[in-house]
């Protein structure tokens, strides 16, 4: 949802400058591009034996889920601004608008740009899905999870016609990056052989430590910043 | 090429945003490969080495990232309080 909420913001400047319909299209072409790759790559992975899968994934999921933990909570303590989808939408306006004086005609470049943003901020989404589905089974549920958070998003956008600046972005990539985190540690020590206390109940006790981590880093790195200016 | 390069680029970013953070996991990672193998003890320390080395590499690198930068602004911490909009 955060990632689609950051496309949003791209293809909504694009559909301000050059109207809905090269807007539209490109965000479906890169909807397109997104959906395929899950559909090759995810049956593709449930051919690599799971232990490997299990450590590689692993790996890649705690690599991704730190990076969001560890960015949200320097988010929250203010060494890093805030996602800021109305500043966001400023600067891609001018951006695309500077190229829309060169050529009004150009629409398909604008399609193009939102297309590009779909896919970007797509790539996670696809990451978590492939990720979170590999070796369960798990494709078409999780597929159809994310599918429905981005229409949810493009549909409330779009009868909103503004950037969805209320949703709490921060808050939201804290959560995911707990979660990830928990998973990532989980299923290394699954392909480690680690016998962890309750199976997969561990993971509550996982989320919990990533959680305590981040809250406690935040408030910290805050307290360091301060100490750092004064 | 641009959106391949551009493509490229999110997804080195996406696993390796932070270099120093992502080579220390990689090292917890690779300590606990090291001690899973020796017997039933190392199994439990190499599930000790990851629940517990993970975050507390967390709290160190963020800690280290505040204390290289200055505030931005001087609302009371909390992730749930942070607001997007102005």
């Amino acid at each position: 949802m955060v990632e689609a909420v950051e496309a949003f913001t791209i293809v909504l400047a694009v559909a301000t400058l050059y109207g809905w319909r090269p807007a539209a299209l490109g965000a479906a072409a890169g909807f397109g591009l997104l959906a395929g790759s899950i559909l090759l790559l995810g049956p593709m992975l449930a051919l690599v034996p799971i232990a490997g899968l299990q450590l590689t994934i692993g790996i890649l999921l705690l690599l991704f889920g730190m990076g969001w933990l560890r960015k949200a909570s320097l988010r929250a303590a203010g060494p890093i601004p805030l996602h800021d989808e109305n500043a966001v939408f400023a600067t891609e306006t001018d951006r695309i608008g500077a190229a829309a004086r060169r050529d009004r005609r150009l629409s398909w470049i604008a399609g193009l740009a939102a297309l590009k943003a779909i896919v970007l901020e797509g790539l996670e989404v696809v990451f978590i899905v492939l990720a979170i589905s590999a070796g369960r089974g798990l494709l078409l549920p999780a597929g159809i999870g994310a599918a429905a958070a981005c229409v949810l998003v493009l549909t409330v956008g779009a009868m909103l016609r503004r950037p969805l600046s209320r949703v709490p972005e921060n808050a939201l990539k804290f959560g995911v990056g707990v979660m990830l985190s928990a998973f990532g540690t989980f299923w290394i020590g699954e392909a480690l052989g680690i016998a962890w206390p309750g199976a997969d109940l561990v993971l509550f006790p996982l989320a919990a430590l990533f959680l305590i981590a981040g809250l406690i880093a935040a408030a910290l790195a805050r307290r360091a910043a301060v100490e750092g200016a004064a | 090429m641009t959106m391949l390069r551009d493509i490229a680029a999110e997804l080195i970013g996406m696993f390796l945003g932070d270099r120093g953070l992502a080579l220390a996991l990689l090292v917890v990672i690779s300590a606990a490969a090291l001690v899973s193998g020796v017997g039933e003890a190392g199994s439990v320390l190499a599930g000790a080495l990851l629940a517990l080395g993970c975050p507390l590499l967390l709290i160190e690198n963020v800690i280290r990232a505040g204390r290289r930068s200055k505030p931005l602004h001087t609302r009371s911490a909390g992730v749930g309080s942070a607001s997007e909009t102005p």
